[in-house]
């Protein structure tokens, strides 16, 4: 089945063109990861999937239910959505009031909510932070916290906005794990936006590049790691691989 | 610990609030706010204190929680008319009989007379003492004595407009023709300070001024004259023309101010504090000077 | 000067015995001015939510409609519910004129503008992402509303206190619409502009010391809260 359809999206700032007419599907329970260079529309792209924003043209489907006309309708489709972003904001209660935040809004029961979000702070390993005021943590344990959030709702669809861009690389490598785990155990669908390609092959089922606004390659990741050498990909993911090959050797 | 702060500080705000609208000092709430009877009175009446006076010995023999507010005749005749009060108590014997003539007003009862005088500094700069209200009049006007008007359409300024047209002048004419002539737009009590402040002269009535005499140290320099007779009269605001007035009990307090016992009480009003009584009493009738 | 000190001596008699006509003045005056705030609150923190977050064509006009009538003249809104509540104007049925109620209704109707735009400024100093984080893990518009609202809660209260000061400080609608009367509807300021136009300097020394204390109080209440702010945001 497929969880998200989306039919030539254009989005605009003003004059300027940010989408020019996208088109993919994720079918349910994959692993889509977007890449392509700053600036080439990935976050633009995510927000519109998550529901945050409008397209000016175009049509989406999500989990079979036509939300093209106005996002803030869809709230039961949202509710079974969520969404990290890439600089997550930390509501001003303690951590784990935070990560409980979005059962509140679906009425669960105190205790419920309690378990749940001590769970899903387990699973970001920021268990000892329970008690903390969430204002006061660091880029990173934001970060995981805002996973851990989003993971508390057992969403179907996760997309999150290069989800591992302020951690450690051991940070990273853990949340990779609780990713992975969570597609594999809970057969959740992630769509993720990344600049590590290296993680991209690790976690991608299927790989969408974005350039320039454009979905310029889309398909099962191993096909789009290996494209034509003179393809206009090839030199992206060349020159990102060497750059990634350069940063580990410093 | 955060929650019994909230509680705490709404028990105080509810507190607060009940006090507020219910004013704790009369008892009273905003439900019977309209069981209140409501006067619109000169501000003569009311900067000498007697309404005060009046105020407390009526609502306690009558239980009628009285509204005195505090307006020049002008105003109070357009709260009249408008229903906003039940009752005007004024001094404008011209502009009151067109009131009743308009349909507002039920009839005219006199309760209380006295006397508008010319009063200026002790100096009398421009030798105005002793003559009759014309010719003081005209005298200013010709040396340009500083005079104080009340400029507010009261029952001192509609008396002071007649003085003027009884000598001879037009009023808009004086009014405008320099800056001797300053209109105040206050109460009696505030212009009779002013004039003090600017040693100018006024017109007043002998109770405000007896009043205010210490503070101002103004003396009267004419007090005679037909022309100066000062009758203070209550008009209940005709229920058939103005809805909602609530001219029963409007007639309970003309009857209490024109009775016998009150009629006293306003003849004896301000003899302690003053030396002379600052009203006639007149029950119903009209005085004749 | 020999007036002004008298006028405090006495002023201070007059408060440390507990006077009761300046307490029942005092009492009113708070409770009405309080009861203006909360109707105002009531009717600002939803209003101001969907204002901020809706956007709509003319929003902006909207916004600076609100901000210009942030000081309109208190004389001139007291007029407009005179003449609106006058037993001859159109809701004179209510028979409200001289009454705390319509004081009420008045400062309120005062006092919304300013609170309404001020807390639109402290919903819009939020950063975007809290919006977008709520929408996106689920939250229904009321509920990112109320989260929103609880983000900024020291800019909200310091709308509201701000709202509370113009209306305990006015004059000119408390005195059109009140009518000042003795026992019923004389208020702090009322009796200030009364009294000092009898010549009362020293009762209106008193009432004006009660009002720089309530003063004083709120701007007291007003900067711990912004420190609390400012250090909340570190």
């Amino acid at each position: 089945m497929l969880h998200i359809e989306a039919h030539s999206l254009v989005r605009r700032a003003g004059t300027v063109p940010l989408l020019k007419g996208i088109s993919l599907q994720v079918e349910a329970g994959d692993s889509f990861l977007l890449i392509g260079p700053t600036g080439a529309g990935k976050t633009t792209l995510l927000r519109i999937l998550g529901l945050l924003d409008k397209p000016v043209a175009g049509n989406l489907n999500i989990l079979g239910v036509d939300v093209t006309g106005s996002p803030d309708r869809h709230l039961e489709i949202r509710r079974r959505m969520a969404f990290v972003q890439q600089k997550p904001v930390a509501f001003s209660c303690s951590v784990l009031e935070n990560v409980a935040y979005p059962l509140r809004w679906r009425k669960v029961s105190k205790d419920e909510m309690k378990t749940r979000a001590l769970e899903a702070l387990e699973q970001v390993g920021m268990s000892d932070f329970a008690g903390r005021n969430a204002r006061t943590l660091s880029g990173g344990e934001t970060q995981r916290i805002a996973i851990a959030r989003a993971l508390v709702t057992r969403p179907e669809i996760l997309l999150l906005d290069e989800p591992t861009a302020n951690l450690d690389p051991n940070s990273a490598g853990k949340i990779e794990d609780v990713l992975a785990r969570v597609a594999r155990e809970h057969r959740t669908t992630l769509v993720m936006t990344t600049h590590d390609l290296a993680q991209a092959r690790r976690l991608a089922g299927t790989v969408g590049v974005i350039m320039g606004g454009e979905l310029v390659e889309c398909g099962p990741s191993n096909k789009v790691f290996n494209p034509p050498p003179d393809s206009q990909i090839a030199r992206f993911i060349g020159f990102k691989l060497a750059e990634q090959d350069f940063n580990r050797m410093v | 610990m955060k929650n019994v702060k909230y509680i705490l500080l709404s028990f105080a705000l509810v507190t607060i609030m009940a006090a507020g609208i219910g004013g704790c000092d009369s008892g009273s709430s905003i439900i019977q706010a309209q069981d209140r009877l409501r006067i619109a009175t000169t501000t003569s009446l009311y900067d000498t204190g007697l309404w005060n006076a009046l105020e407390d010995r009526f609502e306690q023999e009558q239980g009628i929680r009285l509204d005195i507010l505090y307006a020049g005749t002008g105003i109070a005749l357009e709260y009249g008319r408008r229903g906003d009060v039940d009752a005007v108590a004024v001094h404008a014997k011209a502009t009151e009989e067109q009131f009743i003539a308009e349909g507002y007003g039920i009839e005219r009862v006199p309760f209380a007379y006295n006397y508008f005088m010319i009063v200026g500094p002790e100096s009398d700069p421009a030798g105005i003492t002793g003559l009759s209200p014309e010719d003081a009049f005209k005298k200013l006007h010709d040396s340009q004595a500083a005079f104080i008007s009340r400029g507010d359409a009261s029952g001192t300024h509609t008396k002071e407009k007649a003085i003027w047209k009884s000598a001879g002048f037009d009023y808009d004419t004086v009014a405008t023709s320099g800056s001797w002539y300053v209109e105040a737009g206050k109460g009696m009590g505030p212009t009779l300070q002013m004039a003090a402040e600017m040693e100018a002269y006024t017109l007043a009535d002998v109770g405000t001024f007896l009043a205010y005499k210490a503070e101002t140290g103004l003396v009267p320099v004419v007090d005679e004259g037909a022309i100066l007779l000062n009758v203070y009269s209550i008009i209940v605001i005709d229920p058939v023309t103005v809805e909602g007035a609530k001219a029963e009990k409007a007639q309970l307090l003309v009857d209490f101010l024109v009775s016998d016992e009150i009629q006293e009480f306003i003849g004896d009003y301000g003899l302690a504090d003053y030396g002379e009584p600052l009203f006639n009493p007149c029950a119903g009738n009209e005085p004749v000077s | 000067m020999n007036e002004l000190w008298q006028g405090i001596i006495r002023a201070l008699e007059l408060l440390v015995r507990f006077d009761p006509e300046v307490m029942a003045i005092t009492f009113r005056s708070l409770g009405i001015s309080t009861s203006a705030c909360i109707i105002a609150t009531l009717v600002c923190l939803p209003l101001g939510s969907l204002i901020h977050f809706t956007g709509f064509k003319g929003k902006r006009l909207l916004v600076s409609i609100i901000q210009t009538f942030y000081s309109l003249p208190t004389v001139l809104v007291g007029l407009l519910v005179f003449i609106m509540f006058s037993r001859a104007g159109p809701l004179g049925e209510l028979g409200l004129m001289f009454t705390p109620t319509l004081m009420v209704i008045g400062q309120a109707l005062l006092v919304i503008p300013l609170m309404l735009g001020l807390i639109i400024s402290a919903l819009s100093s939020l950063d975007k992402t809290v919006a977008d984080t709520a929408f996106s893990l689920g939250a229904s518009r009321f509920q990112a509303g109320i989260l929103a609202l609880k983000e900024a809660r020291y800019a909200v209260i310091t709308s509201v206190i701000m709202g509370f000061g113009r209306a305990i400080s006015e004059v000119g609608l408390a005195m059109m619409v009140g009518g000042n009367i003795r026992g019923f509807t004389r208020t702090l300021t009322t009796a200030i502009s009364l009294e000092t136009s009898k010549g009362d300097i020293e009762l209106s020394l008193a009432l004006g010391f009660i009002l720089l204390i309530i003063s004083l109080v709120i701007n007291i209440a007003l900067s711990r809260l912004q420190q609390v702010r400012t250090s909340a945001a570190h």
